[in-house]
Formats: C-alpha cells, structure tokens, sequence
C-alpha cells in the first residue's frame, strides 16, 4: 500500500499538489460556543498553511438569524478570493416568499455551487414547506445541497426525517453533513449512501463517536465520501490530520481530498 | 518526536464498533502512527467491574512495555479499594501512573464532601487524576465541582479527559485561574485551540491524549505535528508535560 502521503506528513509536509477542495466550511463565528475568529483573510492564510486549494463555505451567520448578511459575507469572500472559494447560498426555509429571488441573486455567480441548509439552526423540519421549495430549486437550477444532519433525537434533520425527503427528490443530490453525527445515524448514513445514488456523506463532526473513516471506507461507495472539515468551527488541521494519517493508501487519500468532490461538482452543474 | 498518550483505553465496549481491541492492536497502531507510550485503562473498570478492570489494565501494561496502567478509583476507599493502605500498596506494587474517575456513571459528586478522602490520598501521592468530559451518562455535572476541586488540591494534576469542542467559555478561565488543571488534546479541535491556549495559558496545560481507540489516534498526532506553534511547545504537549507530571509522583515505596 502506498504510504508516502503518511511518511511526509509525519514530517509535517504540506500536499499543494493534491489541489485538496473542503467541502464543508464556515466564516465568521457564532453564538453557541468561542473559537478564534476567522475571517475569509484568516482562513485563506490557513489554507495556504496546509496546501489546501478551495475552501467552500456556508457562513455562520448564513445558518444562525440572519441568513442574507451570511450570503453577503458569502460573496464578498468570493469577489476577494474568485479562485479559492465556492459558496453555499444559506437558505432560511420560514423567508419562502424569498427563496426565488435569492437563488436570482446568487445562483448566477460562477462560484455559488449550491445550497447549503441546516435545519436545526433554523429550527425548521426538513420536511416541511419552505425546505420543499428549496429543493425544487435546485431540481430546476442546478447545483446541490449540504444539509446539517443529526442523530434520532434531532427533530429537525435526523436521518429519519432525511431519507424521507431526499428520497422524494432523486434528480438533487444531498450531502449528509456529519454524516448523521451519533453512533447510530453515523450507521444509517452509510447504509443510506449505499441506497440511493443522490445521496452522499462528508467526513467532518461525527468525531465524537467510534466509527473511523476506514470503515467508511470499506462500508460506502468510495465517490460517496465527500472530504469536509467543519473549519472555523473545527480546526483546518484536524479535520485534514484525519485524513491524512489514516491507514489508507495514497491513492484512496488523493480522492478522498480532492477528486470526490470535484467529480461532484461535474455531475451536479448548475443550469 | 515522542508522543505519551495520556488517554487509552482497553477491553470490550457496548456498542462495539472499535477499530482496535486488543493490547497487540493497539501497540500496532501505536507503532504506526508514533506514539511511543500509552496510559491505559480497561473498560471493565469504567463499565462492568472495577476490581477486574483494574487488574487487567495492570495485567495488559505487564505484558506490553508501551503501555502504563490507569486505576479507576471511587470515595470508598474503604469498602472498593482494601482501605487507605490497600490502595496505596496496589499503585505501589504495579506503578499506577494515574487515576481515572468517572463520577456520573459511577454514581457520586466531584465536591470536597464526596471526594474529600480519595483526593488526600491523591494529594499526597501528586497522583494525575483523569476526569471525562464524555461519560455514558452525560458531561460534567457542573464545572464549579471541577473549579473547587482544583481549587482544595493545588498538588493534584486535574486533566479533564475529551473537553470537546465547544468548552472554551468554561475551560479558558479556568486554565487561566488554576495552574493545575489541564486537558487533554482528545476533541481539542476547535479552530487553533492549541495555538491560543498556549499564547495564553502555556503549553503546560495541554497534554497529548487521543481517546483511542474510540477516537483515531493519528489524527490528534496530526494535530501537534502541524500546530502553528514552537517546537519546544510542540513537545511538551506531545510527551513532555506528562513525563513531568510522571516524575512527580510521590510512590511510598
């Protein structure tokens, strides 16, 4: 197996050449809990400090109160960095007589690749009316979604909840966020990835519980994992450090990194 | 560079899913990823039987040199541990290198009135005395318990084990008020939680730990590896502030 992207990275070796693409990040901060500040300037540095190419963010402030300061801060972080950043348009499902004219707004910008939404920030069922006419959106437009995803307790967007909407809207493709985050949904989201092609899982918070990625590994479709680190809400490091030191070989970490993503980028363009 | 972990664990768990399960394994993957040390306990003593998980834990250290025993340990000092003197013949006799409490699963409180003599034990031995954040049953009760006790026991090294990642508001102040209070890097994965804490606090506060095999030992390697500090910070958080905390133990004989 070959392990040289393991080797130099126990010597603490940067992979610029590896064109790694984050699919899941954040700017800004939030309410719930402290952690250094990041703006985009701030994350751009921390990218560089760790040969990552793109960072794809859906701003804190997109998924708390104020959804459309989030998509500003969104495109501003584009205009600064056009070649480094994609950005998720935040959607707030309870503003539905606005959904229309946000996707006119964003969706037309080269790097707004899709749709990020989160339930549970905006206490909002992921089955209900305002999500539905999202997803309608992006069946017409193009692109796809990263959805927050939580455990059975999470009334808002557990995998229960997930499956029942996704499975009603096979031309969008989904991202399960945390990949369902808890022990149990971290088990649903993998037999969930294997159930339905529009359905895919990214490989940052469900930390917390004993599944590793090897078992996902082993356990899902290889082009399902989508590589996430939750950055600034969780390091850049870490998220990166659980790629890269994992027993996989360097092929599997390459596509992990980048190619997993880009290649769902191809099969969900934007109309 | 070395790395002691400080946060290991042996045995069988409820629901099953870990990547490693023996001591062989996880020397393996010890080997693999650079950690030169383990301090472990076995799940037994967490989950099922104290006097039996406490056993194995010693008895998994004597069979492999890369790993050190953890005790698990309750108030009743009488009635679980032979008394005083039977518990300092049992961390004497197999060089315990520090205790592990799980106060909610176990079922009893971290205040002076609970603890009071197990922690005069601790304190005289400078026992490390290991804390979940991450117990079946729930977090922390209350940080104003862990504030008091570090409070009341200046000489015993209180590591809270997994302080996760959204603890900031609470361990922060603390670290700044209590020199003997530290975590461990175990879900220390908020964004340059390492970097602040040590610009701040010191890197003393910080030990290396990783929660394997419940979490992916690697990763927190990783972590340290590429954390935006110095090369001395770098390596007393990965193997240094333990091995300080190990030469201050206070073994009668």
């Amino acid at each position: 197996m070959a392990q040289q992207i393991f080797e130099r990275a126990m010597k603490g070796e940067i992979f610029p050449e590896l064109r790694i693409i984050d699919a899941h990040c954040h700017l800004g901060t939030g309410h719930e809990f402290y952690h250094a500040p990041a703006d985009i300037d701030q994350m751009i540095r921390e990218a560089d400090s760790m040969g990552v190419e793109k960072l794809c963010i859906a701003p804190e402030a997109g998924i708390e109160c104020d959804y459309k300061y989030g998509n500003e801060l969104m495109l501003d972080s584009i205009r600064r960095y056009p070649n480094r950043v994609y950005g998720y348009l935040c959607l707030n499902p309870f503003h539905e007589d606005e959904i229309e004219e946000m996707f006119d707004t964003y969706y037309p910008v080269e790097q707004v690749v899709g749709v990020k939404i989160h339930p549970s920030g905006h206490r909002a069922r992921i089955d209900c009316e305002g999500y539905r006419k999202i997803f309608q959106q992006v069946e017409k437009r193009g692109g796809f979604v990263l959805s927050h995803t939580w455990g059975d307790f999470d009334p808002f967007c557990n995998l229960t909840l997930c499956e029942e909407v996704m499975g009603r809207f096979p031309k969008v493709s989904f991202i399960l966020a945390h990949s369902g985050g808890t022990v149990e949904s971290v088990k649903k989201a993998i037999r969930l990835v294997n159930a339905y092609p529009n359905i895919y899982l990214d490989t940052c918070g469900f930390d917390i519980t004993e599944h590793c990625i090897n078992e996902l590994v082993d356990q899902c479709p290889f082009e399902k994992i989508i590589f996430g680190t939750d950055f600034p809400y969780h390091d850049l490091r870490y998220g990166m450090t659980r790629i890269l030191f994992a027993d996989l070989d360097d092929s599997q970490k390459a596509g992990l990194l980048h190619e997993n993503f880009a290649n769902l980028l191809k099969k969900n363009p934007k109309k | 560079m070395q790395f002691i972990d400080i946060n290991a664990m042996l045995g069988e768990w409820t629901p099953k899913n870990l990547f490693l399960r023996t001591a062989d394994e996880m020397e393996q993957e010890m080997k693999r990823v650079g950690i030169e040390k383990a301090y472990v306990m076995d799940t037994k003593a967490w989950l099922s039987e104290l006097t039996a998980g406490n056993n194995a834990a010693v008895q998994a250290a004597k069979e492999h040199s890369m790993l050190s025993p953890v005790m698990v340990m309750t108030p009743l000092l009488e009635q679980e541990f032979g008394g005083r003197e039977g518990a300092v013949e049992f961390i004497c006799k197999n060089r315990i290198v520090a205790v592990r409490l799980f106060p909610r699963d176990h079922g009893y409180t971290l205040n002076p009135w609970n603890i009071d003599k197990l922690f005069t034990l601790l304190s005289d031995l400078r026992m490390p005395v290991l804390i979940d954040e991450m117990e079946h049953t729930g977090g922390l009760e209350s940080y104003d318990e862990l504030y008091h006790l570090c409070c009341e026991y200046p000489d015993v090294p209180i590591v809270l084990l997994t302080p996760g990642y959204r603890s900031a508001r609470m361990i922060y102040p603390m670290m700044e008020k209590c020199k003997n209070f530290h975590i461990d890097t175990s879900l220390l994965i908020a964004y340059r939680a390492v970097e602040e804490i040590v610009a701040c606090f010191g890197a003393e506060h910080i030990l290396f730990g990783t929660r394997m095999p419940y979490l992916e030992p690697g990763t927190f390697v990783g972590r340290i590896l590429y954390a935006d500090i110095s090369q001395e910070d770098k390596e007393k958080i990965a193997y240094g502030n333990i091995d300080s905390l190990n030469r201050q133990i206070r073994y009668p004989y």
